[in-house]
């Protein structure tokens, strides 16, 4: 559209100041400081020592940073498929015919709000406690020995905990999403479905997903921010030093930034930022990806 | 087709749906449940999986309440809270809907450059700035706090809110402009609203997260009395742990909680309730 | 004679006037960033102290900034940044490391006599061993810390259940230790316990006694690979693996999320012995009570070792006076009024701490600490090098959980750390 030239920039001018001041110059600084290494990471310009590409490269080789991206690769497809299913699906009931939406709503919202601390030591003390905790009196009580006697604390099974434990979290989240995008298509859409006889599930699939479409692609990009930045949580559950088990890359570079390391005198702060551009690599290579998954036209209503 | 499918069809339906959400309504209040029972209860009943054996010990939120000051770290938080979030929508909402709606140059550009900066983590945005504004001397300022609040969920709000404008047929816009509006009278008084459930949304997480921030706090105030909950609870919580003080530490969780909770629930209630109802028709 | 009177008078003025500190010698504001958090009991004892400082010396203010356990790194960034900290603590040896080009060295003030000290220099009322510790971590002669609030590992057990199974006498060498193990599993105790967070430390420290500060060091910065295959770490590992064989170890305990364990330690009273550092009964007190019968006994000493019982591993705060501290004599009053007389044996027993001071009392809960620490000659970090490598530790962290835990055995451990 040919619009008014100043209108443009009046709008954007505020957002792109920022950007520039608060985002463009630490990232900026970032990329580059993955190329150097210093001692601390306000150690000043002048002592930086270029490396070249080997943060790049210690990085990669280091079995656990390799790890902490297994995790949250695995997080992103085992976490991803349950909590957007769920999310998903509770949208639709909570847009449909049923009384108390509210309610349900911001019940289902709530474990978003409580801090993670809260809950991740609940789920770790109470739920997966393995002398009486929730699953293990539920399991026996059902004389299920098999499942009761998992421990799932234990680093066989701690991954999975985690991710059940972050699913609860988010599903709020994303549910909300799902439910302001679904308001969005207006109600006379949805009713001549259900008038041509289409069944809930043929309408939602037909009709209402594809209508998603950009909401899908927001979640999509959200919800790999999201994992990419996973961080609280395996803190959590790994509290005092991190395990292979539950590491990320932002427990690593949060580590190699802040850690009390004895190991190497030039500081770890260059293998740190090396660490943060892959992770924003990650994200907007996933961005794209999304963009070019749903190319085509947008839906308008 | 008989007759019956189509009654018991969508009875069935809406069976289904009130079972789902009842199952996880039991779920969710069972889990937070232990929370609160947690938060009443001492240490040892914790850990020994006797939740509240010894009854209710309020000692625990009266601890969390008059040790840390939280009256005064609640009143910090809505005031730069809600200050943050109005000024976020103030400067996200026109900038996704021209960056959605109008073509211009750098236009792909820029939405890459939002989603990118999503990924660098706070801490590495912030240690850089740390330097600058120490040597500004602007540290422990509530206006410096306030100003990185809403720089740090600008491109989030940006990018979430583009998916939401995108969406709107082009015939709206032309309408409005044959009837007379502005540029700016069509983006506030008729695209806004429509896209009010994401801009509602998105609030709602901004909040929260606010809310919830602490490093920022943490390396920009170092006066106590101007920190808010977020980094108060992060300290009460590593105080807690190093003591052992764990039914004071789930305590001060659902002091932070509540009024968070609350504000929730008063935002998406009336605030919606508001909007759609006297909301715009196509 | 009068003249020579005379002359000892004077002597003794001059030497009076230059080491006592009067009440209006000391002046300046000190800003003070801390490690603790406001709602601490340590805050408050260090709030206490400085109130009663400024209370004897008026001319000295103070000013507080409660950061928490980020506090080195909060500290280092604005000293980049020329923010003005006159006094910061840290671990001992973090605040060092992180921050040293921004410290002054405090060795003079170790000389000075002062009203707490009763007459002797600081550096005789202060348990000498933390001095060694200062230089060997700063690696100089001269002296960069006031040390306080000392710690380290150690055995702690559990009094009564060890009376009750007749065990006289604490384990003196390791093969006394495994005996002990052997009577309190006899009696239906669990011996010893873990939580995931400590498992590696006993395996740790072990291999430190066993062959040494440096090799551990070059071991862990070496990462994974074959310096795990020595007969030395594969002996250190076949032993804690007899340990779990043996049943000393409850099979899938160390795998149980922290703090459970040790909470359990205290609630229950069925674990008798559990390896950690001496901040564990405050962890612990609003489970435990004040009357927990705890006791602690130094590392066993280990066969064909090259350490003996008077090496051992310890540490402590740190506080630091920076170079743009403009009344660095007053800071270091203070540092040395809070770490000598009233407010040191407040620390040890308003705080769960031990106190620095020679004379100072320790808490009832540690008392068996006191000869412990006495014994050491020799310094190394507390707990061991083996958590020095960030990148190497999850997976040692791993194996040694998995193995506590008996769900993995020695060779599988081996092989782990051995594959790069």
């Amino acid at each position: 559209m040919h619009k008014n030239r100043l209108f443009i920039i009046r709008c954007l001018f505020p957002a792109l100041a920022i950007y520039i001041f608060v985002f463009a110059y630490p990232t900026l600084r970032t990329i580059i400081m993955s190329f150097f290494n210093m001692k601390t990471i306000s150690t000043s310009i002048k002592h930086w020592k270029f490396a070249g590409i080997n943060n790049y490269l210690h990085v990669f080789q280091a079995p656990i940073f390799r790890q902490s991206l297994l995790n949250i690769m695995r997080i992103w497809f085992l976490s991803g498929a349950i909590t957007i299913f769920l999310s998903l699906f509770f949208a639709v009931i909570l847009t449909g015919n049923i009384r108390g939406k509210q309610f349900f709503k911001s019940v289902i919202y709530m474990p978003n709000v409580i801090s993670v601390i809260a809950l991740g030591n609940m789920w770790l003390h109470y739920v997966f406690n393995y002398k009486y905790g929730l699953l293990k009196t539920f399991f026996s009580s059902l004389n299920m020995t098999g499942l009761a006697s998992i421990q799932w604390t234990s680093p066989d099974f701690i991954f999975y905990a985690m991710n059940i434990a972050y699913s609860f979290g988010m599903i709020g989240y994303f549910m909300l999403i799902y439910v302001s995008g679904i308001e969005r298509i207006p109600a006379e859409i949805l009713e001549s479905a259900t008038i041509d006889g289409a069944g809930r599930f043929r309408s939602f699939i037909s009709i209402t997903f594809p209508l998603l479409k950009d909401v899908n692609k927001t979640v999509f990009t959200l919800w790999t921010v999201r994992v990419v930045g996973f961080f609280a949580l395996s803190k959590v559950f790994s509290p005092i030093d991190s395990s292979p088990q539950t590491i990320t890359p932002m427990v690593y570079a949060y580590e190699a930034m802040f850690g009390a390391d004895f190991v190497s005198v030039e500081g770890r702060i260059g293998i740190a930022a090396s660490a943060c551009v892959v992770m924003t690599v990650i994200i907007v290579v996933m961005f794209l990806l999304s963009n070019a998954l749903t190319k085509g036209d947008h839906y308008e209503f | 087709m008989n007759s019956k499918p189509i009654r018991i069809r969508p009875f069935l339906n809406k069976l289904w749906g009130y079972l789902a959400v009842c199952f996880w309504l039991v779920f969710t209040i069972v889990l937070v449940g232990w929370i609160i029972c947690a938060s009443f209860s001492t240490t040892r009943e914790i850990f020994s999986g006797k939740l509240l054996n010894s009854g209710f010990h309020i000692e625990n939120y009266t601890r969390a309440l008059f040790k840390n000051n939280v009256a005064l770290y609640l009143t910090n938080s809505v005031f730069y809270t809600l200050s943050s979030c109005f000024l976020i929508l103030l400067i996200s909402i026109p900038a996704a809907y021209v960056i959605s709606r109008y073509l211009f140059l750098g236009r792909r550009l820029l939405q890459y450059l939002f989603v990118a900066s999503l990924g660098i983590p706070t801490v590495m945005i912030t240690m850089p700035l740390y330097s600058l504004i120490v040597r500004m001397g602007l540290l422990n300022y509530r206006a410096v706090l306030i100003f990185l609040y809403t720089a740090i969920s600008v491109p989030f709000t940006t990018y979430f809110l583009i998916s939401f404008f995108v969406s709107i047929p082009l015939s709206i816009e032309e309408a409005a402009t044959i009837d007379g509006c502005t540029d700016d009278k069509t983006l506030w008084y008729i695209m806004l609203p429509i896209a009010s459930p994401g801009v509602l949304t998105v609030t709602i997480f901004n909040f929260i997260s606010i809310w919830n921030e602490y490093f920022i706090s943490l390396m920009f105030i170092n006066d106590s009395k101007l920190r808010q909950v977020g980094v108060g609870l992060y300290s009460m919580v590593q105080s807690m742990t190093y003591t052992g003080d764990w039914s004071g530490l789930f305590a001060s969780v659902i002091l932070v909680f509540l009024p968070t909770f609350v504000l929730y629930l008063f935002l998406s209630k009336y605030i919606i309730g508001g909007i759609t109802a006297g909301g715009v028709k196509g | 004679m009068k003249k020579l009177l005379t002359i000892l008078l004077a002597l003794m003025m001059i030497y009076i006037m230059t080491n006592a500190t009067t009440a209006e010698d000391l002046s300046g504001h000190i800003v003070y960033w801390s490690i603790w958090n406001e709602t601490e009991s340590n805050a408050q004892w260090m709030q206490n102290a400085m109130d009663s400082f400024s209370a004897l010396y008026p001319n000295v203010t103070f000013d507080c900034v409660w950061n928490g356990r980020q506090n080195a790194a909060k500290v280092n960034a604005a000293l980049a940044s020329g923010q003005k900290i006159d006094i910061f603590d840290a671990n001992s040896q973090v605040g060092y490391v992180t921050n040293s080009e921004y410290l002054i060295p405090v060795t003079k003030y170790f000389d000075q006599v002062y009203p707490t000290t009763n007459g002797k220099p600081y550096k005789d009322c202060v348990l000498p061993a933390f001095a060694n510790m200062s230089r060997q971590i700063a690696d100089s002669d001269e002296l960069y810390m006031f040390c306080y609030a000392p710690s380290a590992y150690m055995f702690f057990y559990n009094r009564e259940i060890f009376e009750d199974c007749g065990i006289e006498k604490t384990p003196d060498t390791w093969e006394e230790f495994m005996n002990v193990c052997q009577i309190l599993l006899d009696k239906g105790y669990i011996p010893i316990a873990t939580d995931d967070a400590y498992a590696y430390r006993l395996f740790g420290v072990y291999l430190t006694q066993l062959k040494g500060n440096e090799f551990v060091t070059d071991l862990v910065n070496s990462g994974l690979g074959e310096k795990w295959t020595n007969e030395g770490v594969v002996s250190a590992i076949k032993t804690m693996e007899k340990m779990v064989q043996k049943g000393y170890y409850k099979a899938g305990q160390a795998a149980t999320p922290w703090p459970a364990v040790q909470q359990e330690m205290v609630i229950e009273g069925n674990i008798a012995m559990y390896y950690n550092g001496t901040w564990l009964p405050n962890e612990v007190a609003d489970s435990a009570g004040t009357d927990f019968p705890w006791g602690q006994f130094a590392f066993p000493t280990l066969e064909n070792a090259v350490y003996d019982s008077t090496y051992g591993g310890y540490a402590s705060m740190g506080a630091y006076i920076t170079k743009y501290c403009d009344c660095p004599d007053a800071a270091a009053a203070f540092l040395a009024y809070l770490t000598t007389g009233e407010y040191d044996s407040r620390y040890a027993v308003d705080c769960n701490g031990i106190p620095i001071s020679i004379g100072g009392v320790w808490n009832a809960a540690l008392t068996d600490a006191k000869a412990i620490f006495e014994g050491y000659k020799h310094w190394y970090l507390s707990g061991s090098m083996i958590a020095s490598n960030s990148e190497l530790l999850p997976v040692l962290k791993d194996c040694c959980v998995r193995l506590l835990s008996g769900t993995m055995t020695s060779e599988e451990f081996i092989t782990v750390m051995s594959s790069k």
